[in-house]
């Protein structure tokens, strides 16, 4: 297993890495209280149809490339350092992700090849308002009919539910949780945007009243999902060190041209040991990510393993991060123009998403201090 | 810092390896640790010379000067399972610091001189490069030597000499340009610790222990002949060897300190402590720090096969450790409760004291080989380019 | 150490708090020092004249300004204490400074004209010291007056001024002599804010809401009599006034305190599952860690506050009191997002928002806390050197 980027991924990286800085870098903070940032729908159909990277952990049978989290995680990284506005979190790993290890060769023929050209966009909804992300057993439920399955219930906190095309969905069945599939124009579903704290990730609640909708697989799925889940958080923890990582770029590159008492203020120790740490700390979940992003996908428990000690340990950096750049950036750093604070909108929000540190490490205290546990 | 054997070969597979060094292991252990420190010296010492004997010393060394020459990764698989066999580390600083300096930079006449002996544990090698004055400020180093001849005279004062009181040999840094130079000015020598005019002194640490001391100089002749590389070339050589005691203690440390917290997690458990949900969140945080150091430790390692050096992770690997260390005997201390802070001398103290002596012990882990702020300020000067303190030297 | 429980001075107090309760228009509903709405501005001037008059505001100032020349401070924090406990609006924007500035080196006709308008709500102040490039280092101030006859004509940008938009006086530094060294050749003025080419623009924070004002100032002509103390000697000035503003070193610890009753509230209310997070040892664990830092604050702040009453106080004890409040605001209302699991991604424009999404927008406003006033590393460093008697660090 290599942890460092090998020629390819570094070249993907450097696609990813190029093509943000051309095509996106001009967004500023949209005004507060307009709702979420727009994505450019002709940015999207180049990054997807174009540049493939919707398909990058898609199987070549249906057109993707193939690859895997560590791919994944190469572009979050990038994506996550430029804020980059955009489905693709929701769509490639979100839905791309259940999709494609969902076991079921139907549902993959029907909907992988359109996320891989970008023709369609889709989202996971779990979270229910009660409060938990993985709501389990789900209190949506679902009613088998005469002309097929209907979903009752209300998801929140669904990541650009807003404007997917297409809503994966868990809900409760006769036989254990099920997902279904359903098209965001099907009858007797409304969604409705959420005021986020991260205005860079759109959330939507959706309610779902007796709205048809397509079984994906057989049987309780809640074994399939925790597998997705693994993946889904390793490629959030890339996405978290990319924005870790722009946090101490902006703040270092400050610090080298802000002066105060007639010196740059990265002079001065107060400010050098801040960014310092913050190295530290980018660097290490780097690693974390790199090493989840490795071993997610495969079976046995290193992999939840893994992706409970990126998470926890990258959502704390980019916090940490994002809240020293704000401080490091002094005044200027606390104006809504400056993007500073979008990084701390971010970082907050990815923190609480899909299972907070806590969480994670509640999580990891059950999978390694049981008894008979491997060290 | 290996170099080409003659002719190539193929590598033991992995598992072959792992399983014939825990063979050895299991089957030649060193036995228990001897609570006497004169006893425990001795035992290491002869633990390193069946190492040496058996061919299981030096996985990095070249095989001329009786290493093993392992690939990286079997120097890993190494690692692990000398950590995880519980068989005590090489004695003084010489194999992780001073070995591969010599391996680089020193002639062909002082490898076969000074390396079988230093890898066999017959002579004990302690670095010497802290001063009082000099504190952490290594360029500004002021123990000067003179060249008289074929020797150089030399003076001064050095502390904090990890394993002085035992050495047989001084690997050293001296002035031999001016103060003003700093360290264009420096030179690497090693110098006898029986010489003549060298007088060891040790120094009572914070644990009562004594691993550090003062070490004298005072007029003591070193031969030229003794000088690893140029006169006033020695400041690439502190560089290198920095360098590779990260390199090499990384994979080391992240094994052991994974034990430490098996060690500590079995000891929670048996007192109950483990159903606290702070006690188990702590203990995750824990968890997840000593996984990460084992990252760090393999994309060092990933990355020196991929880009044929150790890369940003290795740099900040040192902090993390020491942070994790404090931290974790402090968390120790304070959630065995009032038994935590006995000592080996109460008979109901925890573990002999273990999780005591090692929070104060850490002390040091911020303190020796660059203080925790000079490494922070190395950081932040040279991997991010942040502008020199104008009050503080540079390194 | 002598804390405020003399009987008279809880008398004081109930008579204050029964008073704030009765008459106080509004409650804020963010953290910080935050723009009122300009509805509200009206009433707010009704009400810091209702204050003067009950003599909770300008009560140490001589009688023949309408003071009590009440020299203690007791009552002054209070008053500020009792304010900020029930989220009350009080003087807005830098009345008190001002007034500071004006009575130790005003003029006799400028405490005349300036200080009954301050009184009685009519003339409201702003602050105009900061600078985008004298932020922390504000004696590094770039803002020119030059002299011009009877007239100072000032150029320059200030930053960072709350209630600029409703202010009617600037209690303004400039550099008059930039030949001398840099806080030798500083002067204040105050600043009629309608004057010819001053300029106000709204200045939009992380917050989303726009509290603060940028100022510019081109070609604006200042009589020469608004010079307030000596030319060249407007260093002095802003030191001497700052004392003035102690009251908020009382009124930042009431906050947290405040603060920490809605995070119990937070951790009792039902989670996934039906369960509160305070039945989680380690939520227990960190509230209660919180909860000693807040005791702390307040201990902290109330030692001071018995320095101050006592003359023995040091130079350092506002930094200190601020350095340790902002860093434990910081840490208070983070675990206010947290407590609230998944609704923290809401914001205060989602009615689902819990507690009307108050801890997050105080989370991204606990940043100027750890900002404005200067930042806490350069105040951690004058604690450094001017408290522990550390060297000093080089700057010029």
């Amino acid at each position: 297993m290599s942890l460092s980027l090998g020629e390819e991924q570094e070249e993907l990286r450097l696609l990813v890495r190029t093509f943000l800085d051309d095509k996106a870098t001009s967004h500023r903070p949209p005004p507060p209280g307009t709702g979420p940032q727009k994505y450019d729908g002709g940015l999207w159909r180049q990054l997807s149809g174009q540049l493939g990277l919707t398909g990058l952990a898609v199987p070549e049978r249906f057109g993707g490339a193939g690859l895997g989290p560590a791919e994944l995680g190469v572009v979050l990284e990038e994506m996550g350092r430029a804020l980059f506005p955009s489905p693709f979190f929701a769509t490639a790993v979100l839905a791309g992700q259940t999709v494609t290890h969902c076991g079921d060769e139907a549902a993959m023929e029907r909907w992988l090849p359109d996320i891989v050209s970008g023709a369609l966009t889709a989202t996971l909804a779990t979270a229910e308002p009660d409060g938990s992300w993985a709501a389990d057993p789900p209190a949506t439920v679902a009613d088998r009919g005469r002309d097929g399955w209907v979903l009752s219930g209300t998801k929140t906190y669904v990541v650009d539910g807003h404007t997917a095309d297409l809503l994966l969905v868990t809900a409760r069945c006769p036989d254990g949780v099920g997902l279904f599939g359903v098209p965001a124009t099907a009858p007797g579903l409304t969604r409705t945007v959420l005021d986020a704290l991260d205005p860079t990730r759109p959330l939507a609640r959706i309610r779902l009243g007796a709205t048809p909708a397509s079984r994906i697989g057989t049987g309780d799925a809640s074994e399939s999902l925790a597998a997705v889940r693994d993946l889904v958080r390793a490629a959030l923890a890339a996405e978290q060190v990319g924005g870790a990582a722009a946090c101490l770029d902006m703040a270092v590159g400050h610090a080298k041209t802000r002066e105060q008492f007639g010196r740059p203020i990265g002079s001065f120790q107060a400010i050098k040991h801040k960014c310092a740490q913050l190295l530290v700390e980018v660097e290490c979940a780097r690693s974390a990510a790199r090493f989840a992003g490795s071993v997610v996908g495969s079976p046995g428990t290193e992999a939840a393993i893994a992706a409970a000690v990126a998470r926890s340990y990258c959502s704390e950096a980019f916090t940490h991060a994002a809240k020293e750049n704000i401080q490091i950036h002094g005044g200027i750093g606390f104006t809504w123009e400056h993007r500073a604070h979008l990084y701390l909108r971010r970082a907050k929000s990815s923190e609480l998403l899909f299972g907070t540190p806590r969480e994670e490490r509640a999580r990891l205290a059950r999978l390694t201090m049981s008894e008979g546990a491997a060290p | 810092m290996t170099t080409a054997s003659a002719l190539p070969r193929t590598p033991e597979p992995l598992d072959v390896f792992r399983s014939r060094l825990r063979d050895f292991l299991t089957g030649h252990g060193p036995g228990r640790r001897p609570r006497d420190p004169e006893e425990r010296f001795a035992w290491t010492r002869a633990w390193q010379a069946t190492l040496f004997d058996h061919g299981f010393a030096g996985p990095s060394w070249p095989e001329e000067y009786g290493g093993m020459d392992l690939p990286f990764a079997h120097q890993v698989v190494y690692q692990e399972e000398l950590a995880r066999a519980r068989v005590p580390g090489p004695v003084g600083t010489g194999l992780g610091i001073a070995a591969p300096t010599i391996i680089k930079y020193g002639t062909d006449e002082q490898r076969r001189r000074w390396l079988p002996s230093m890898l066999r544990g017959d002579t004990v090698w302690a670095q010497g490069y802290s001063e009082p004055e000099a504190g952490s400020d290594l360029p500004g180093l002021r123990t000067t030597a003179r060249r008289d001849g074929d020797t150089y005279v030399v003076n001064g004062q050095k502390v904090w000499t990890s394993h002085a009181a035992r050495a047989d040999v001084f690997f050293t840094l001296v002035r031999t340009g001016t103060r003003a130079s700093r360290q264009r000015g420096i030179t690497y020598l090693v110098v006898d610790a029986h010489a003549p005019g060298v007088d060891v002194r040790p120094l009572r640490d914070l644990t009562g222990g004594h691993l550090f001391a003062e070490v004298f100089f005072d007029d003591v002749r070193v031969p030229v002949a003794d000088r690893v590389g140029e006169e006033n070339g020695g400041w690439p050589l502190v560089r290198t060897s920095l360098g590779h005691e990260r390199a090499a203690g990384a994979m080391n440390q992240a094994a052991t300190y994974r034990r430490v917290l098996g060690e500590l997690r079995q000891l929670l458990a048996e007192r109950g402590a483990l159903e606290d949900t702070e006690v188990r969140d702590r203990m995750a945080d824990f968890e997840i720090r000593a996984r990460i150091m084992h990252y760090n430790g393999q994309r060092t390692i990933s990355d020196i096969l991929t880009h044929g050096e150790p890369g940003p992770v290795s740099s900040v690997s040192r902090l993390h450790i020491s942070q994790f260390e404090q931290d974790i005997h402090e968390f120790a201390v304070d959630v065995l409760g009032p038994a935590g802070l006995l000592g080996p001398g109460s008979e109901e103290a925890v573990q002999r004291g273990r999780w005591l002596y090692g929070f104060l012990r850490t002390r040091a882990s911020t303190i020796g080989a660059g203080t925790a702020e000079i490494q922070r300020n190395t950081l932040a000067e040279q991997v991010l380019g942040l502008p020199r303190d104008p009050g503080m030297p540079s390194v | 150490m002598r804390l405020d429980t003399s009987a008279e001075l809880d008398a004081f107090r109930a008579e204050v708090r029964s008073f704030i309760r009765t008459h106080a228009p509004g409650r804020k509903t963010h953290a910080g020092v935050r723009a009122p709405a300009p509805a509200l501005v009206p009433e707010l001037r009704r009400w810091i004249a209702r204050l003067h008059d009950a003599g909770y505001l300008g009560r140490s100032w001589p009688t023949e300004y309408g003071g009590l020349a009440d020299p203690r401070p007791e009552p002054a924090f209070v008053v500020a204490e009792e304010l900020a406990r029930a989220r009350a609006w009080g003087q807005i924007g830098a009345g008190a400074l001002a007034a500071g500035a004006l009575l130790a080196h005003g003029t006799e006709q400028q405490k005349h004209r300036f200080l009954p308008r301050l009184r009685s709500g009519q003339d409201l102040w702003c602050q105009l010291f900061s600078e985008p490039e004298a932020g922390s280092d504000l004696a590094g101030l770039r803002t020119r007056a030059r002299r011009d006859g009877d007239h100072f004509v000032v150029d320059g940008q200030k930053v960072w001024t709350t209630n600029a938009q409703y202010a009617d006086v600037g209690y303004l530094l400039a550099r008059t002599d930039p030949g001398a060294p840099k806080t030798r050749g500083i002067t204040a003025f105050a600043l009629d804010m309608r004057a010819p080419g001053v300029e106000i623009r709204p200045l939009r924070e992380i917050t989303g809401t726009a509290d603060f004002n940028e100022v510019f100032l081109d070609g604006v002509r200042i009589p020469a009599d608004r010079v307030i103390g000596e030319v060249d000697g407007g260093w002095r000035v802003a030191g001497a006034s700052l004392a003035q503003e102690r009251g908020s070193v009382a009124a930042r610890s009431a906050e947290l305190l405040d603060d920490l009753s809605g995070l119990l509230a937070l951790a009792a209310r039902p989670g996934p599952e039906g369960l509160p997070p305070l039945g989680d040892a380690a939520v227990r664990d960190r509230l209660g860690r919180l909860a000693t830092r807040v005791y702390v604050a307040d201990l902290m702040s109330k030692a001071v506050q018995s320095r101050m009453a006592a003359g023995t106080d040091e130079p350092t004890d506002p930094a200190m009191v601020k350095v340790f409040f902002s860093d434990t605001n910081l840490d208070a209302v983070s675990l206010g997002v947290r407590l609230q699991g998944l609704d923290g991604l809401l914001a205060e424009g989602d009615d689902r928002a819990v507690d009307g999404g108050y801890w997050q927008d105080a989370l991204l406003y606990a940043r100027a806390y750890t900002i404005a006033g200067g930042a806490n590393e350069v105040l951690r460093t004058t604690i450094a050197e001017r408290a522990l008697g550390l060297p000093r660090e080089p700057r010029s």
